[in-house]
């Protein structure tokens, strides 16, 4: 690979991992009720469709927990995916690490598969727990633009940043 | 005393939240003592769904005079009053008389129990008129991964990166755990977030 190339991969990815150490959330119970009421709120704009408090789950493990929806992998349609109108479906996984009720983030996972037949048949964005020995390949944060094996670097996003993505720009342009 | 139908929390946030601003709102909550979570959930989904501050305001050790003050410094935010539980007749009936001193723009969330509802239907009538229809037995928000979801996790992530949970754990211990966020998930499933 081009020595320029890498550098830059390199010093992006530094940026990007000062943004991800950057964010401060609330309480591990606040984030997953904020989450909750969005997915709540845009599940009245799809008829509720979607039973929120039965898909939506968390596991705390000392100080690390996980809000997780739908499967650890998307391998096709599911009745614990979060159905979008478009006949898109949603599964993320986000955990955080909490010290004195506020919350950092280790990672998350947001895989959004297109329902049509048109563009991407998904987008995934990811925040990995650390950097990549090849920050080039696989910048800490990412977006998976419908194939597992191409990741664009994609800045540092809160979770419910990401679902604004995913509601207001992406499921819009469907 | 009629049935009412179990609500979420953000149902509870739903109905304050269409009444608007400033409306002098009173609602009773009903919870299961069973849930210790119950009211921590209660407060953050209703202040997420109404985008009202709320607070909780235990009234147990409090005088009538220091409830009213506490609920009108401040006056707009959702206050959740608890600790009812050794509130006798002489007390709800100071309540029921003095009610309009305690009357605020912010919502007021009264947390009764099943018997606590029972007296306070029948010895503060006025009150309860304040309430109206809005009386809600508090469902579980739930949520919490279950044994088998947990395993059922577990298995997905071993079949798809075709190794073992030990083997997950034995590299976090070596400091050598792949970056991608599946793994931080697997650590957590499998009760070793002291790894991550």
């Amino acid at each position: 690979m081009e020595h320029h190339a890498l550098n830059c991969a390199q010093r992006l990815d530094q940026k990007l991992d000062a943004e991800a150490r950057a964010i401060v959330l609330p309480s591990f119970k606040e984030v997953l009720a904020s989450i909750r009421v969005y997915l709540l709120k845009q599940n009245s704009e799809v008829d509720q469709v979607n039973n929120i408090y039965q898909l939506l789950k968390e596991k705390k493990s000392g100080p690390v927990g996980l809000i997780a929806l739908g499967p650890e992998f998307d391998a096709g349609p599911t009745d614990f995916h979060y159905r979008l109108r478009s006949g898109s479906r949603l599964s993320f996984g986000i955990t955080l690490h909490e010290s004195n009720s506020r919350c950092s983030l280790v990672a998350y996972r947001f895989h959004l598969h297109i329902g049509g037949n048109k563009g991407p048949t998904f987008f995934r964005f990811d925040l990995n727990r650390s950097a990549h020995v090849h920050p080039l390949v696989e910048p800490r944060s990412h977006m998976h633009p419908g194939q597992d094996n191409v990741r664009l670097p994609s800045p540092a996003l809160e979770p419910l940043e990401v679902l604004d993505r995913i509601f207001h720009v992406i499921a819009t342009a469907e | 005393m009629p049935e009412f139908a179990a609500q979420r929390p953000f149902e509870v946030g739903r109905r304050i939240e269409l009444r608007g601003p400033s409306s002098y709102a009173w609602l009773v909550v009903t919870l299961a003592d069973s849930e210790p979570e119950a009211l921590d959930n209660l407060i953050l989904e209703i202040a997420a769904a109404t985008s009202l501050p709320f607070r909780v305001l235990n009234i147990q050790d409090l005088s009538f005079e220091d409830v009213q003050a506490h609920l009108h410094q401040p006056d707009a935010d959702g206050v959740v009053l608890s600790g009812f539980q050794d509130f006798d007749p002489p007390i709800w009936s100071k309540w029921d008389v003095n009610r309009s001193r305690f009357q605020r723009p912010g919502p007021i969330v009264l947390l009764l129990t099943t018997a606590e509802l029972s007296r306070f239907c029948s010895l503060a009538p006025n009150l309860r008129s304040f309430v109206g229809g809005s009386i809600f037995p508090l469902a579980s928000s739930g949520g919490q991964l279950s044994e088998a979801e947990k395993s059922q996790r577990i298995q997905d992530l071993e079949k798809h990166y075709g190794t073992s949970s030990q083997d997950v754990i034995q590299r976090a211990q070596d400091g050598i755990l792949p970056p991608e966020p599946q793994f931080v998930e697997w650590l957590v499933l499998l009760g070793r977030g002291d790894l991550v």
